[in-house]
Formats: structure tokens, C-alpha cells, sequence
């Protein structure tokens, strides 16, 4: 349970203990709204009520005569020190509106923020806000990104004179030829809900700034400090090392927090306008109306085949829903690019054309979210594979068996360019259908049918794509990229201090960087202490994304204690008199390699090297601090197979997840009870997303999922005990092995849980449900279609 | 829309504490506010997510909903009063079953938890997960905070035996 092991043996791949969690467990975390400066006052926020509409009238006096009210700004106030910001890549031709911190002249979704009010206290702020009169002019809405392509219809942004954010093809080979030469085709048009990643510590911000030093102080929740700090001193004018980014704990963010937010961006530049600190914490309604979504996909997808089952070729039709925005800096493309560019999978698919079109609508911005177009594209694809062993009269297993790549397919290039280094994709599979037992799977249709249940059964063989380089942000001008940071340095009495740059939002990353630093130092775990979240002495970092710690923070915090252990050994040599190349590291000791009598602990090298430098030779390099940094490959890919079993309820049209297995490959495990609790709560995602979640709009653009009553996310009665097994396929191109897995879950599950839902319905002669998420009343109409058929 | 400040005194974690509140303020920004109890976290102020949870006269209860005059005379149990002696056994159990991520959520789950323990430590697994249905977690998937909670009570039905270690 606490990883015990014989004394010496390395901590990778242990399931050690967390270190983060005593401090949250007591209760002294330091989440934002947890830290509170002298002086500080509140803000709230007016925000939109209309999903579209001119600004006409503002009037702020009533608001600004209250005695507790600080300050009230407006767009105009905040425009001649923040000008705003436009959420652009180099993708060819894609165009986004100016952003700026409060809306100015026009509002594009509801809950936009509009005015900033500060107060002495929280309430007093929001009392305040209620003063404030805002008159518009309603305009009518974009809602449906296919109606807003067509000529004549309202535009979001009337500067870019289109809707159309962005569109591409995707795929390379031959796909006419394909589909002319198949046996088969099938197809499907799939709608996947529009989803937001509801983290239960919501957005906040404390900022302050200090007028004669002109330095910006801004605590807040986020994924990305320096991205943040270099962005603040960006929109502010401030050099960057006059700006400060803390985070300490940060309550979950799954993509969400990794943004320039025009609400906290409005807080940083009023904070630089008051003389007192300003906090802002968001509230839930503000958050499910505020904070990106995800998602929202329709995807139209045919698949070739040849009368074998194999896979001549691929198209698919993605339309994006970007909502009004795209937001700073990751723009709102990356979702979909990926739905077009992940859907061939783990699979051959020798011929791919993908039409990707981005639209913008009146809704809350979508972006980047856990798994990032992953669950729509596996899905698609996945549906696809059960839609063809169906027309071909084949079993679920089989038809993947005989399109997955084999280990002498690898290296693979997909259909779009993507390379899998290595991977178990068939194995993993085969591996899946012995766990999931197929022997015993009719006697427990049989059942569940005794009980007036469907059962079903979903596969989703799926590729992930985990610490991408540069080339999604970096090379496309944003201030993201591939690299991280970290600095390892032996206290003078042999303790370790670790400090990351890139702090973790509950991943675990302080374990598993000190696990990393322990074995390449030979101390014990107990004697590494990691620290985080301090722009102004951490070293830089690229922040928590697409599943990139493993492979990059701690192939960093590697590179940095292996440049110490270099120190240390070459400290010892002179204290020993030996030679660098003889010495060994083990517990906490060096010693030259087969002489006991040696052993010079590692205290003793570091006493030396601080305080007992006239010891050494004048030119010897004292100090045992070093910053290690890692630039991850392009990109790796996990890989796995994910088992869903379904029970499906005649009568209510209910589903029930009632057995879940996952077979992941992720490389080398650096704690595997870290990675595991990484895949179950991905999975928990991606059941949420295929059977609960969703962002629901009125026909004015109202959202109707305004409290967590409305907006579902799975509880525990929701989540079944998860299977988890582990195939360990070195990544080759990190320098850990490693290969990231902190969205592989999410990325499976939407597609196995469909697929075996469907797989229910067939076996009750019903078609399958096309949407997700797969509420009752879909599968019961399903039912019925069946009933009446 | 305000009211005037009231007098509140009650007890939180064994210690009488006395504090002057507006009847709107909950009894989590009190706690959090007034005492510098950031325990308790405060998840959605709609009843929902049982981040807020601790525990009054008994009886786990969501701090976002009740207002802090409503806490008058009552004995409330925070997070903070969990092991002041070291971790709790199930604070420790939390640990061991690597149930915490981001810890957001934590606090709620060990109050609910606590109380449904004192109530019985003969929990089966389906049932304890339909207890601690009223707390969201969006990062841990659940199983090994329902793993901690069988193990805590496991302990507790045992004080000498392997679990309880």
C-alpha cells in the first residue's frame, strides 16, 4: 500500500504514497479564495444577459454612490491599459474578433462580463452590481453552426464579415479510389454534447500591484503561470520580471484553466488601477456560463471496406462549434483539428479525407478540454468499426482484430501525418477480450434479460496523443510550448529541494518528480521536498497540458538530478581519491564500486560543497543546484483498448455502466497508483460526456444548465469499479520511457460506453442512438422505433 | 437587502467561538471568513457538490446552505478538527488509497464519511456508495474513496487488526 520495497530499490514504479496529500487532507490547502491580502476588495461582475446584442447605455452612478463600492470600470475605463487580445494561430486563413477584458459595444454570449465592480466585501460588490443599468439592443442569435455558414445569416463578429473561424481538409491517399474499389460502406452522423469541465475549485484571482515598484502580484487558478505572467506583463506593459504568478493548489482545471479569461484579465488590469489588492472569485453559475466548453461536435463519417473487413478508406464531415470566441492563446481550433486528425486511430487506414469547419456562435467559448477531440474522433471511428462487423456479419472484436496495427506495421505514419513510435495496439485488444471474459457473456445477456435489461457490450481501440512539441501552439505563435524546467539542489545537510516549473492541478507531480530525483540520487523519498507555483523563483515551465508531465516535468527533473549526481561524484572522487567512473550511488551514500570501507554519505559530499569549500581544489565547481530542462519529442502516443458492459433498462431507458475495463499502455509507470487514479477519473469524464453531460441553450441562446442540478456530472452511484491493466511499451523517444496518460481514460470511454449501448439495442433488434449525451428518452425512443418496426 | 450584524456564538471544533455576522452570510464564509477555517470549501453555494460539508450536532450538513445565525448554540465539526494528533484513520486511509487529487473535494467526502461511520462501520460497498452520492469528485472517479472508507471501517471494526495498521 505505501510502496514499502527492499531498501535501495527504485522508487519508479512504485505506488508510493502521494506527498501533496497530508496538506489537503488537514484541510491547509491554499486554493485562491483560501489566501486573503489586507485590504482587499471583492469584485463582481455584471455580465451579459442576452446572447447577442449592441451595448447601448451603461450607467454606473447608482453603483459608484454605494459607500462600500471601490471602484466600478467599464470597457472603456480599462481600454487605454489593457487594448485586448485576438485568439489567433497560423493556421491558413483562420480569424478571430478583438477580445477585450470587459465587452465593449457588443455582446456575443450570456455571461459575458460587461462591468467590474469592487467592494469591500463579496456581497456588498454583488449588491452593488445590481445598481448597475446596462440597456441593449438584442440582435438575434447564432446558434446553430451549420445555419450560420449559409449566406444571410446575423454574424458574431461583424469585422471578420463570416462565421467560419476556420476550415481545412485533413488525410492523405487515395480516397476516391477507395471508396469505388469497396465491398462495403457504412456511415454515421454522430452529435456529441456540448461539455464544460465543471472543476470544483471554480476560477478565482487575487491580484495586486505596487505603484512605486510597479510590480504585479497575481495569485490565481491556472494550468499555465508563466504563460500568464508572460502574457499580464504583455497586455499591461510591464517587463516580466516585474510580474508575479502564484498558485499553490489549484482545485482541478482539465484544460479549462489553461486561458487569458477576459473577466481575470479585467480583475489584473484594475488591480493595477486601485490601491488595494482585488480578489475575484467566480461563483458556479458564473463558472457554467463562463468558463470554455468542450465538444460539440456533428462529425458525418463513411468508412470503405473490403468484403474481409479490412479498411480501404476513411472520410469525415467535422463541424466545430466554437461558440463566440476564440480564446487566448490556444484558440478554439485545436478540438477540432483533432476530431479530423486522431479519427484513423490505432487502425490502417490507407486513404483519409477529413473537411473540418470551426463556426463561431453565440455561446460560451469552446475550447480545450481533458482529451482535447479525442472522445468525438474515437468515437466516430469506433461506431464505424461496430456499423461495419454488422453489415459484414462479423463479431465487435474481430473486425478491429483485423484493421489494428501489429508490432511489425511500427513505425507508423497515419492517413494525417501522425507517427506511432510504438505501442501494443493489437495486443491490447486481445488482451481486453480475455478480460472481459467472452465465455460467460450470453449466460449474462440472459440475465440481465430476466431482470428486463438489454445487455451490451462496447470496444474503443484508441491511439493518444500525449506531450505534443511546439507545433499545436509554439510554432503557431502562441506562448506554449514543448519544453519544462526544473531545478534539483542538495541542501548542506543532504536533504533534496526539487522546484518545478510547471505546477500540477492534483496529477501528483511533486511525487512523482521526487520518485524520479530519489532513484537518480540514491536518497530516500522522505528526504526530497518539491515545491511549485512561484513564477518568481521557480525556473520556467510550460504548464499541465495534453498529458505532459510525465514525459517532460519529469524527464526535467531527471536532467537536473543527474547534472547533481555528476557534482556529487565528482566531490566525492576528490574526497575519496578515486576516480569519477569508479564510484556508486546507492542509499544516500557514494562509495567506490566493491570497497564497503568507502561509503561517504551523501550529507558529508554536501557539507563540503557549501561549507567546507577550502577543502576543495580552487577551480572545482562548488554548489550541488542544478536546472535540468527537457524538450519533449514532437509528440508520443499511448495507446489501449477500453471494455465497456451496459446494462440498458427496457422500461426507463436507463443505462447502466456495469463493467469497465481498460488495458492502457502508457510506457514506463513512474507510480502506477498515480497513473491509475489518472485513467479512472479520465474514464469518469468520458462516461459523464456519453451518458450525462451537457451544456444545453435555448432557442434565444439561453443556457438552460445553470447549477449543478442541470449540468450532470457523474456521482458515485454513476461509476462503476474500473479494470485497470498495464502494458508496458517503452516510449523510445522520451527520456524516461514515459508517455503521458493523464487523458487516455477520457479519450476511451465516450466510444466504448456508445458502442456498447448500441451493441444493447441491437441485441433488442432497436437502432443505435447517434448523440451523446445518451439520455433515456433517446434510448427509449430507440426502443420504440424498434417496437413499431 | 442587508441586515444588521448579529451576535452568533457556537462551537466549532470543541472551542466556543463568538462572532458578530450578517443574517446572509452562510455558516461557510463564516467559517472561512470570520475563523480562517479554509477547510471547508466552498464548491458551488448550490447544495450540490458537498464540498462544503461539515459536520452539526451530528449531522453532516452543507455549510453553503445554512446560514451562520442558524449554527446559534451548535456544535460543528470542521476538517481542522479532524487529527489534531496526527492524521485521522481516515484521513490516513485517504492517504494509503491514494484517494485525493486535487483535494478540493476532500474535506466534504471525510465530513460525510466521518458521520457515516460513526453511524455504522458494517458498510457494503453499494450501500456506502449511495451514502457518499450527495459528494462530487471530478478527479479521483470515486473507487478509492469508497476503497478508503470500507478501509477506515474496517479499522474501526477492528482496532488491532491488519487494517488498522
Amino acid at each position: 500500500m505505501t510502496g514499502d520495497a527492499a531498501a535501495g530499490a527504485p522508487y519508479v514504479g512504485r505506488r508510493v504514497r502521494r506527498s501533496e496529500d497530508p496538506t489537503l487532507l488537514v484541510g491547509r490547502g491554499r486554493f485562491v479564495d483560501d489566501v486573503t491580502e489586507r485590504r482587499q476588495a471583492h469584485v463582481a461582475f455584471v455580465r451579459s444577459p442576452i446572447a447577442s446584442g449592441r451595448i447601448t447605455h451603461v450607467d454606473t452612478a447608482a453603483a459608484l454612490a454605494s459607500p462600500e463600492v471601490v471602484a466600478v470600470f467599464t470597457a472603456e475605463d480599462l481600454a487605454p491599459y489593457c487594448g485586448g487580445w485576438r485568439g489567433l494561430l497560423a493556421w491558413p486563413g483562420m480569424v478571430a474578433g478583438l477580445q477585450t477584458p470587459l465587452a465593449a459595444g457588443v455582446v456575443r454570449h450570456v455571461g459575458e462580463p460587461v462591468v467590474l465592480v469592487a467592494a469591500t466585501s463579496r456581497a456588498a460588490a454583488e449588491d452593488a452590481a445590481e445598481l448597475v443599468v446596462v440597456d441593449y439592443d438584442e440582435l438575434p442569435p447564432v446558434l446553430d453552426p451549420v445555419a450560420a455558414l449559409a449566406d444571410g445569416s446575423p454574424l458574431v463578429h461583424e469585422e471578420l464579415g463570416t462565421n467560419l473561424c476556420f476550415g481545412s481538409p485533413f488525410g492523405s491517399g487515395d480516397v476516391d479510389a477507395a471508396f469505388a474499389a469497396a465491398d462495403r460502406v457504412v456511415e454515421v452522423t454522430v452529435q456529441t454534447g456540448r461539455h464544460t469541465a465543471v472543476a470544483l475549485e471554480m476560477r478565482g484571482v487575487l491580484a495586486s500591484f505596487d505603484r512605486q515598484e510597479r510590480t504585479l502580484t497575481v495569485r490565481v487558478s491556472t494550468q499555465a503561470p508563466q504563460m500568464l505572467q508572460t502574457l499580464y506583463a504583455r497586455e499591461l506593459g510591464l517587463p516580466e520580471n516585474s510580474v508575479r504568478v502564484l498558485t499553490e493548489h489549484v482545485g482541478g482545471a482539465f484544460g479549462m484553466k489553461a486561458f487569458v479569461y477576459p473577466d481575470e484579465m479585467a480583475v489584473v488590469t484594475a488591480a493595477t488601477l486601485v490601491d488595494r489588492p482585488l480578489k475575484w472569485t467566480q461563483d458556479r453559475y458564473e463558472a457554467l456560463q463562463s468558463d470554455t466548453q468542450a465538444r460539440d461536435e456533428r462529425v458525418t463519417a463513411s468508412l470503405a471496406l473490403a468484403a474481409d473487413g479490412r479498411i480501404l478508406g476513411l472520410r469525415s464531415d467535422v463541424v466545430s462549434d466554437a461558440g463566440a470566441w476564440s480564446m487566448y492563446p490556444r484558440g478554439c481550433v485545436t478540438e477540432g483539428v483533432q476530431v479530423a486528425t486522431i479519427m484513423p486511430g490505432p487502425y490502417r487506414v490507407p486513404a483519409y479525407a477529413a473537411d473540418l469547419r470551426v463556426v463561431y456562435t453565440n455561446k460560451t467559448p469552446l475550447a480545450v478540454y481533458r482529451a482535447v477531440g479525442h472522445p468525438p474522433a474515437i468515437l466516430v471511428m469506433e461506431l464505424l468499426m461496430d456499423e461495419a462487423a454488422r453489415a459484414l456479419g462479423l463479431p465487435a472484436d474481430e473486425i478491429r482484430r483485423r484493421n489494428l496495427l501489429r508490432p511489425d506495421d511500427l513505425p507508423y505514419t497515419s492517413a494525417t501525418g501522425n507517427v506511432y513510435d510504438s505501442g501494443s495496439h493489437l495486443e491490447s485488444l486481445e488482451q481486453a477480450v480475455v478480460g472481459l471474459g467472452p465465455d460467460d457473456l450470453a449466460a449474462r445477456r440472459e440475465e440481465a434479460a430476466g431482470r428486463g435489461c438489454l445487455l451490451g457490450v462496447g470496444y474503443a481501440a484508441f491511439v493518444e496523443l500525449s506531450a505534443p512539441g511546439a507545433m499545436f501552439y509554439g510554432a503557431k505563435g502562441a506562448p506554449i510550448t514543448a519544453h519544462d524546467q526544473v531545478e534539483v539542489t542538495v541542501q548542506p545537510d543532504g536533504s533534496v529541494t526539487v522546484v518545478l516549473g510547471t505546477p500540477g492541478q492534483g496529477q501528483g507531480l511533486h511525487t512523482t518528480a521526487a520518485q524520479v530525483v530519489a532513484d537518480s540520487l540514491g536518497v530516500r523519498l522522505e528526504d526530497v521536498r518539491v515545491l511549485s507555483g512561484d513564477t518568481a523563483v521557480a525556473p520556467h515551465g510550460s504548464g499541465v497540458w495534453a498529458s505532459r508531465s510525465a514525459v517532460v516535468s519529469a524527464g526535467a527533473a531527471s536532467a537536473a538530478a543527474v547534472e547533481v549526481r555528476r557534482r556529487l561524484l565528482l566531490l566525492a572522487a576528490h574526497m575519496l581519491e578515486a576516480d569519477p567512473a569508479d564510484l556508486e550511488m546507492t542509499e544516500g551514500q557514494v562509495g567506490v564500486r566493491g570497497i564497503p570501507s568507502t561509503r561517504l554519505p551523501v550529507r558529508d559530499i554536501a557539507q563540503v560543497a557549501y561549507w567546507r569549500t577550502h577543502q576543495l581544489p580552487p577551480q572545482m565547481e562548488v554548489g550541488l543546484g542544478a536546472v535540468g530542462s527537457y524538450s519533449g519529442p514532437p509528440y508520443t502516443f499511448n495507446n489501449g483498448t477500453h471494455v465497456a458492459v451496459v446494462e440498458v433498462e427496457r422500461a426507463t431507458g436507463l443505462v447502466r455502466v456495469v463493467d469497465y475495463l481498460v488495458v492502457e499502455d502508457c510506457g514506463v509507470l513512474i507510480n502506477p497508483g498515480i497513473v491509475d487514479g489518472q485513467i479512472r477519473g479520465g474514464v469518469t469524464q468520458g462516461l459523464g460526456g456519453a451518458l450525462l453531460e451537457h451544456v444545453i441553450h435555448d432557442e434565444i441562446g439561453q443556457p438552460q444548465t445553470s447549477t449543478m442540478l442541470d449540468y450532470l456530472v457523474p456521482t458515485t452511484v454513476d461509476v462503476p469499479d474500473i479494470r485497470i491493466e498495464h502494458i508496458e511499451t517503452p516510449a523510445p523517444s522520451t527520456s524516461l520511457g514515459t508517455k503521458g496518460v493523464g487523458e487516455a481514460g477520457t479519450a476511451g470511454a465516450p466510444a466504448a460506453i456508445h458502442c456498447a449501448v448500441n451493441d444493447a439495442l441491437a441485441h433488442g433488434g432497436a437502432a443505435g442512438v447517434w448523440r451523446q449525451p445518451i439520455r433515456p428518452a433517446d434510448v427509449l425512443e430507440a426502443l420504440g422505433g424498434a417496437a413499431t418496426a | 437587502m442587508t441586515g444588521q450584524p448579529v451576535p452568533v456564538t457556537l462551537r466549532v471544533n470543541g472551542r466556543r467561538e463568538v462572532g458578530r455576522v450578517e443574517p446572509r452570510v452562510t455558516l461557510a464564509e463564516f467559517l472561512r471568513e470570520e475563523l480562517g477555517l479554509t477547510g471547508t470549501h466552498v464548491g458551488c453555494e448550490q447544495g450540490v457538490c458537498g464540498a462544503c460539508t461539515v459536520v452539526v450536532d451530528g449531522a453532516a450538513v452543507r455549510s453553503c446552505l445554512m446560514f451562520a445565525v442558524q449554527a446559534e448554540g451548535c456544535d460543528v465539526e470542521t476538517v481542522e478538527g479532524l487529527g489534531r494528533d496526527g492524521l485521522h484513520p481516515l484521513q490516513q486511509a485517504f492517504w494509503d488509497a491514494q484517494a485525493v487529487q486535487c483535494g478540493f473535494c476532500t474535506p466534504g467526502f471525510l465530513m460525510t464519511a466521518l458521520v457515516a461511520l460513526r453511524e455504522r462501520t458494517d458498510w457494503d460497498r453499494t450501500a456506502l456508495r449511495e451514502r457518499l452520492g450527495g459528494n462530487l469528485c471530478r478527479c479521483t472517479g470515486y473507487e478509492p474513496i469508497v476503497d478508503a472508507v470500507l478501509a477506515a471501517a474496517e479499522a474501526a471494526r477492528n482496532p488491532g487488526g491488519e487494517a488498522a495498521r
